[in-house]
């Protein structure tokens, strides 16, 4: 399972934060959403299907859609009201707010009727509650204040108005009057008894309304899975996702084409440069991703990470087609500074976690295993055999999709799928050195050769070892002469 | 007739210099005048810290008394306190101790509980609530003493009660008053460079530098530097802070020090008398428009003053630059 540091780093809240149901019931589903795997596959479908629906919708009938929006934005929860009809007298507070809610529901039903796509979603009903509404509203006002109408009894409507009769009085007085304090008398009583009838009626009210909560409740459901569908519609138009083909195990492999990590995007875009997109398919047993320090592997695992996390949860993900099997979970194991802090050494801290994650993945059918540069703070020779042998480990189990990157050698050809990240490959060694020298001082070195970097990932042989690029990127880092002269004396020892 | 002297204002700030220095007679003035003038008012408060535990047990009876198609903003439990006859306008979604603030229209005449939110940028959120459902003149029942929020960005005047329940001795409580209002109406600044944005707790400006610092003892060690011309202090200011300029030991002749607004200046009258002796100028961002000081000779622990000699030494005391008004007086 990613935690929630995990969910941060790979992307997932800045994804979030793009997401904007319109209310308090969308808002509440949006923050479950990290713990919202869906575990049938044919709600997930129809969830889809419903974002696809809706995704048209706002595009062709954009004003139905902004007064849809609309009519969401002025809900507040009243939930728990609700629930209290059922066994309370409702207060005056109370009662305005469902009040509200249900005259929301009928602005949100007639905003729907010109928007005919959420007839056609499923799990989702939009009505009104109108019988509900009138025993708030009995003279059918609908105005937006709430008090109990002097028509609610002739009682109410007789206090009512002797207490004006005793205001008036009262008002006319002057202030030393004698006759003052016994007509405050007879207003502090008349208050009372209005204070009495009115929370006669009130219990009144709250019992006929109780008959109607499971409905309203319903409704606010309904109400909160087609804000969110509609955000997830919004976000998708807005960012150029797309909604994934979701099958069930065994159908096929994890299938990303052209996918981007929308927040390292951002990132990027700040310094002037671009996300590469990345395509990528990965089976169960082992997938094996090599390439040049700095060459965006960890990227790439994390933006698989988020991508089949949001096919997953119900979300747009960012690529131009994806398929996604019903992966049972997702593990992410990478460098953790959590780990160090606490006092075991990084290389500990990730042995303890690889345990963690293999004991949980061997109870699971189908789960993603990722694992980022694994072992790589221990000796290269035993890494290398620990890499090795979790290609082997998760070959033999074939339960899991396991993805591991790594820049030791002798690592791909254990696995059936090796990819490598281009990195340096196609870069013209000669532009980039005219444009390092044109360049001044070390950070716009490292922007520049970030430039000429490829971060896409290609389909390699099995037997491709990790591109020698180390000191490739030394130089074009402009690191100092004197040192990479004892580096040279070195390998030609 | 306090009416008149508000009349300007669309927004009054109440402040009472103690309990029972006659702030709720003055608010009571206020509204039955209003409602005479056929003027539909908008009332809160800032908070209720002091008496929050009379207000929650209702040992405290509502005594504030509002008059039909007044609005009112006040948390839920302190509404169910009052006994007017009531129309739920809004729900603001603005937490108090008492539960959330309410907006109500009273319906009849009669007694509401005021227990507002306590922040400035609430209040602020409410006042524009209250214009867009038709208030003319929003009352804003302010905490006790000058430690309240920043009265001129919440209203547009203040009203400051005094009396003899303050001190047994009338010449503190006079000494005492005037101060408070000295403060409050200090000249607001005309050092522009002292209205940008920071958060720092002080900002202190040399001919060419701007430097910031949270804390009195760095500010002040960097005054006695030399080359500060002002200085600028964020939130309260205690007399800890103004000590640590003393302490500094450097002449304060030409600086000028700045405060959001006068209420937020909480330090003893020797202190401020010390800093005006030591050459500083004391200015603010914001400044506080006293409309009338209500005076009340009647103690609530027994040691009246003599009516007309206590608003005589008021009406002295501030040298005119303000009205003086007997709120026991009919």
């Amino acid at each position: 399972m990613l935690d929630t540091k995990q969910l941060s780093d790979i992307g997932f809240n800045y994804v979030l934060e793009k997401l904007e149901p319109c209310s308090p019931f969308g808002e509440e589903l949006k923050r479950a959403l990290k713990n919202a795997f869906y575990t049938d596959i044919e709600l997930l479908k129809n969830e889809y299907e419903n974002i696809r629906i809706l995704s048209e919708a706002i595009e062709t009938n954009r004003d139905a859609y902004l007064a849809v929006a609309r009519a969401l934005m002025h809900f507040k929860d009243v939930r728990h009201s609700i629930k209290r009809s059922e066994s309370a007298a409702l207060t005056d507070v109370e009662l305005f707010e469902i009040k509200r809610f249900l005259m929301g529901a009928e602005t949100l039903a007639d905003a729907a009727k010109d928007f005919p796509a959420i007839e056609k979603l499923s799990g989702i009903r939009i009505f009104r509650l109108t019988e509900a509404l009138d025993i708030v509203d009995p003279d059918g006002m609908r105005a937006q204040t709430f008090r109990l109408a002097d028509s609610c009894s002739d009682e109410l409507a007789r206090i009512r108005r002797e207490r004006k009769t005793v205001d008036g009085a009262l008002r006319a007085l002057p202030a030393g009057s004698p006759d003052r304090d016994a007509l405050a008398a007879r207003r502090t009583l008349i208050a009372a008894l209005e204070e009495n009838e009115e929370s006669r009626l009130r219990s009144e009210m709250s019992a006929a309304l109780s008959h109607h909560a499971e409905r309203a409740l319903e409704l606010a459901e309904s109400i909160a899975k087609l804000d969110l569908a509609l955000a997830k519609a919004k976000l998708m138009l807005d960012h150029g996702a797309v909604l994934p083909r979701i099958v069930p195990l065994g159908e096929s492999p994890i299938e990303f084409t052209d996918m981007l990590n929308p927040n390292t995007d951002a990132l990027l875009r700040g310094t002037g440069q671009r996300f590469t997109p990345v395509s990528i398919e990965v089976g169960t047993g082992s997938t094996v991703i090599t390439g040049a320090n700095m060459g965006g592997k960890s990227v790439a695992i994390k933006t698989l990470a988020l991508n089949t996390f949001l096919a997953r949860v119900g979300m747009p993900v960012f690529a131009k087609s994806a398929v996604v099997p019903m992966v049972a979970d997702i593990h992410l194991l990478s460098e953790d500074a959590e780990d160090s802090r606490r006092g075991l050494s990084s290389f500990g801290g990730e042995m303890v976690n690889f345990d963690r994650i293999i004991t949980a993945a061997d109870a699971e059918d189908g789960a993603l295993v990722l694992l980022d540069e694994f072992a790589r703070g221990t000796n290269p020779s035993e890494g290398s055999a620990l890499v090795r042998a979790a290609v082997r480990y998760f070959e033999k189990k074939r339960s899991s999709f396991a993805v591991i990157t790594t820049h030791f050698d002798d690592v791909a050809c254990l696995a059936p799928t090796h990819y490598q990240v281009m990195g340096l490959r196609n870069a013209n060694e000669e532009e980039l050195d005219a444009a390092l020298s044109r360049a001044g001082g070390a950070a716009s070195h490292k922007e520049l050769l970030a430039r000429f970097m490829d971060y896409g990932l290609f389909r390699a042989e099995r037997d491709m070892n990790p591109p020698r690029d180390a000191l490739k990127i030394c130089r074009a880092l402009r690191i100092s002469k004197d040192f990479l002269e004892c580096v040279d004396d070195q390998r030609i020892r | 007739m306090l009416y008149e002297l508000i009349k300007p204002y669309t927004s009054v700030s109440t402040i009472g210099m103690c309990k029972n220095a006659g702030k709720t007679t003055a608010l009571n003035r206020l509204i039955a005048e209003c409602a005479a003038e056929n003027e539909t008012a908008a009332l809160t408060s800032v908070g209720r810290d002091g008496e929050r535990s009379d207000v929650v047990t209702g040992t405290k009876k509502p005594e504030i008394f509002v008059y039909d198609g007044t609005l009112i903003a006040t948390a839920a439990a302190a509404l169910d306190l009052g006994d007017i006859s009531r129309e739920i306008v809004e729900t603001t979604g603005m937490p108090t101790p008492m539960g959330e603030v309410i907006i109500a229209r009273a319906r009849s005449d009669g007694y509401v509980q005021l227990a507002g939110p306590s922040m400035t940028a609430q209040i602020k959120r409410l006042n524009a609530e209250f214009v867009a459902r038709g208030a003319r003149r929003i009352l804003i029942d302010g905490a006790l003493s000058r430690k309240s929020l920043a009265i001129p960005s919440v209203s547009d005047a203040a009203i400051l009660s005094t009396g003899a329940s303050y001190s047994r001795d009338m010449k503190k409580t006079v000494e005492d008053t005037a101060h408070a209002i000295r403060l409050m109406s200090l000249e607001k600044t005309g050092f522009d460079r002292a209205r940008e944005a920071s958060n720092k707790k002080f900002t202190l400006y040399s001919r060419d530098e701007t430097s910031g610092f949270d804390s009195a003892k760095d500010a002040a060690e960097r005054v006695r530097d030399g080359g500060i011309r002002a200085v600028r202090m964020l939130g309260g200011i205690t007399d800890a802070v103004i000590e640590a300029f003393f302490a500094a030991g450097r002449a304060l002749d030409e600086v000028e020090f700045i405060c959001e607004d006068g209420s937020r200046l909480l330090f003893e009258k020797k202190n401020f008398d010390k800093l005006l002796r030591a050459g500083a100028r004391l200015t603010a961002l914001e400044r506080t428009k006293i409309a009338a000081v209500t005076v009340n000779a009647f103690s609530a622990y027994g040691d009246d003053y003599d009516a007309a000699a206590f608003s005589a030494a008021v009406r002295e005391a501030t040298g005119g630059s303000v009205p003086v008004i007997d709120v026991m007086e009919g």
